[in-house]
């Protein structure tokens, strides 16, 4: 079977790509400036733009499944409408490049970012938004499922997923933060949490996101949402997890709202000038200090979903960042209190 | 811990959903009034959960006759101390007063004014029983200007902060406080939001978070403030405003009015809907 994946230089989707190829798939990998490097037999590149339809419907050619996993992953583009034209128009075109080419089914890479924040409750699938839309991002990803649901509607066969925060060995994309925080963790004597360091939010392994899209696209029923999450943790919890795990010693240190703002506008005014992409802005400090938790209850009971356990996964991005896993050494227990499970 | 209920109308999603969400943080019990399918019982199962509080939801149209005592009977029935009203729900217009619906203008009328007057109406002699108790009425910055654009809008949010501000000197001494809340650009919801990215560097400015406005505005109503215009810029251009001889003033009203309520989606790859 042939499957085209889109955003296949991405941290998600080359992972994928290796993941169908291993599973003896003919995979086609869609890029836009450079492939990647690899030798395996069975994915063939193709290069390839949201913005051209007619392209898109050339390198869908003869493929059964689509996995639309290319996006504008961050908060924030020098042209606000880039996140748009990408994001929502790239999609309306392989929805259309997919429908032209009778693709059987297409699964569609949202983000656990269009559900907002919570309060006290995981959100679930059916939740509507505890806050208003105040990002391009989360909008632009909203509007692009909303445009899937539409092409489910007109009788063509789609599936969301929703991955939350993504973590785990793979390509260092700027939207891979977690992994850069648990790099930095292993690197610096200082672990930075925003405000107290007690907002939750829900942390997801890259190999289960990966399973999540296959799962997705086998089980899934047309037009629905699945949250890929993982467990709901507090920024104090996870590095109490990385402390028990790896035994090193580090010091935690609260960055208050207030000081880190100021660094974030200072921050954003130096990038305004260098001409680059604002990283860090005090819109994303709000954000950090918000909870998102969220259930995978959905994803496990319809569609065989089942997360790696939290210590398990750290453990595997801890080696694959060179730290020497001492393999007689059990991970401490952690209170109850820290881990704060999804379920 | 207050222990009894405020009733917040437009519940569901922009500003409603943020007094809903405030008024909980402050300990009240919620009775929360919206349209139907807005997923109103998830949202107020989120506010029980966070904040600890009871919460009854109406699905109902305010449009509709007879919305008013609806909500009424339910208090009513269910016997519920009521001691806030924040008449929310509205909804706005940016189109040329010839070119929109007959049919929208009367909902708006009805939602704007008919449902706001009635309903206060209803809930005086109850929240009587429940003092010190509060109403705090949406208005808007819109009801000072002359705009085109949203002409019944403004006209509609002017009767709203009259309304109030007479109400206010007749329940002086009944223990019931009434505020008018006179907020800017808000966003509010999507369409605000796309709206508000593409107007001018000083009016995105003044575009605010509902949670703030809602906050300032709960706390001045509790502080006994009259009328509210949240945001120190909305506060500084109305001023200046006010300053301006009416020529001038009628000119930019146009101007802006015409940047804001024109902008269509062929301008950019954003859809926006009407």
């Amino acid at each position: 079977m042939k499957i085209l994946v889109t955003g296949a230089t991405g941290y998600i989707g080359w992972k994928l790509c290796k993941r169908l190829a291993a599973e003896g798939y003919e995979v086609v990998a869609l890029y836009r400036n450079r492939q990647i490097e690899s030798s395996i037999p069975n994915i063939s590149w193709a290069k390839g733009d949201l913005q051209d339809t007619s392209g898109l419907k050339v390198a869908m050619e003869g493929c059964q499944q689509v996995y639309h996993v290319a996006a504008v992953a961050r908060m924030h583009t020098a042209n606000n409408n880039e996140m748009y034209a990408t994001n929502l128009q790239g999609t309306i075109n392989v929805l259309e490049a997919a429908a032209y080419n009778s693709v059987e089914r297409v699964v569609y890479t949202s983000s656990a970012g269009v559900m907002g924040k919570s309060f006290e409750m995981p959100l679930s699938e059916g939740d509507p938004r505890l806050e208003p839309f105040d990002n391009d991002y989360d909008l632009s990803k909203h509007l692009a499922e909303e445009q899937v649901k539409n092409y489910v509607r007109n009788g063509y066969d789609a599936v969301i997923v929703n991955p939350s925060r993504v973590f785990g060995p793979g390509i260092a994309t700027y939207s891979n933060a977690v992994t850069r925080a648990i790099s930095n963790y292993l690197k610096y004597p200082l672990f930075l949490v925003p405000g107290k360091g007690e907002a939750i939010a829900n942390y997801v392994f890259i190999d289960d996101v990966v399973e999540g899209h296959l799962l997705a696209m086998r089980h899934g029923k047309a037009g629905e949402n699945y949250i890929l999450g993982g467990n709901n943790l507090s920024y104090n919890g996870l590095f109490d997890l990385l402390q028990s795990i790896t035994g090193l010693h580090k010091t935690k240190i609260a960055a208050p709202m207030a000081a880190m703002k100021t660094v974030a506008r200072i921050a954003a005014m130096l990038q305004f000038i260098l001409g680059q992409h604002p990283t860090f802005t005090p819109y994303l400090c709000e954000r950090l200090c918000h909870n998102s938790k969220l259930s995978v209850a959905k994803a496990m009971s319809e569609i065989g979903y089942q997360p790696t356990k939290i210590e398990t996964a750290l453990s595997i991005t801890l080696r694959s960042l060179g730290f020497k896993m001492d393999s007689t050494m059990v991970p401490r227990p952690v209170s109850g209190k820290t881990l704060i499970h999804s379920l | 811990m207050n222990h009894t209920y405020a009733v917040i109308t437009g519940a569901a999603d922009g500003l409603g959903r943020s007094f809903a969400t405030v008024c909980a943080k402050a300990g009240y019990h919620l009775v929360l009034v919206d349209l139907p399918n807005k997923k109103l019982n998830r949202i107020a199962q989120h506010l029980e959960c966070a904040f600890q509080v009871k919460t009854l939801v109406l699905e109902i149209n305010l449009c509709a006759l007879g919305a008013a005592q609806k909500i009424v009977n339910l208090i009513r029935n269910n016997d519920l101390p009521i001691s806030l009203l924040v008449n929310n729900a509205g909804i706005g217009m940016r189109k040329l007063f010839e070119d929109t619906h007959e049919h929208f203008i009367t909902e708006m009328i009805q939602l704007n004014i008919a449902a706001v007057t009635q309903l206060a109406w209803q809930l005086i002699p109850l929240m009587k029983k429940h003092t010190p108790a509060g109403i705090i009425n949406i208005s808007s910055i819109a009801s000072y200007y002359q705009l085109p654009y949203k002409s019944v809008y403004a006209a509609t949010k002017a009767l709203v902060r009259s309304l109030s501000l007479s109400l206010r000197l007749e329940l002086k001494h009944t223990g019931i406080h009434v505020c008018v809340v006179c907020p800017g650009g808000i966003n509010s919801n999507a369409t605000q939001y796309l709206i508000s990215k593409n107007t001018g560097w000083l009016l995105r400015q003044t575009v605010m978070h509902p949670d703030r406005v809602a906050q300032i505005a709960l706390q001045k109503a509790m502080q006994g403030k009259s009328l509210v215009i949240p945001g120190m810029l909305n506060r500084i251009i109305h001023f200046l405003g006010k300053l301006l001889p009416p020529f001038l003033r009628e000119r930019i009203a146009l101007s802006t009015m015409k940047m804001t309520c024109t902008i269509n989606s062929k301008a950019s790859a954003i859809p926006l809907a009407a």
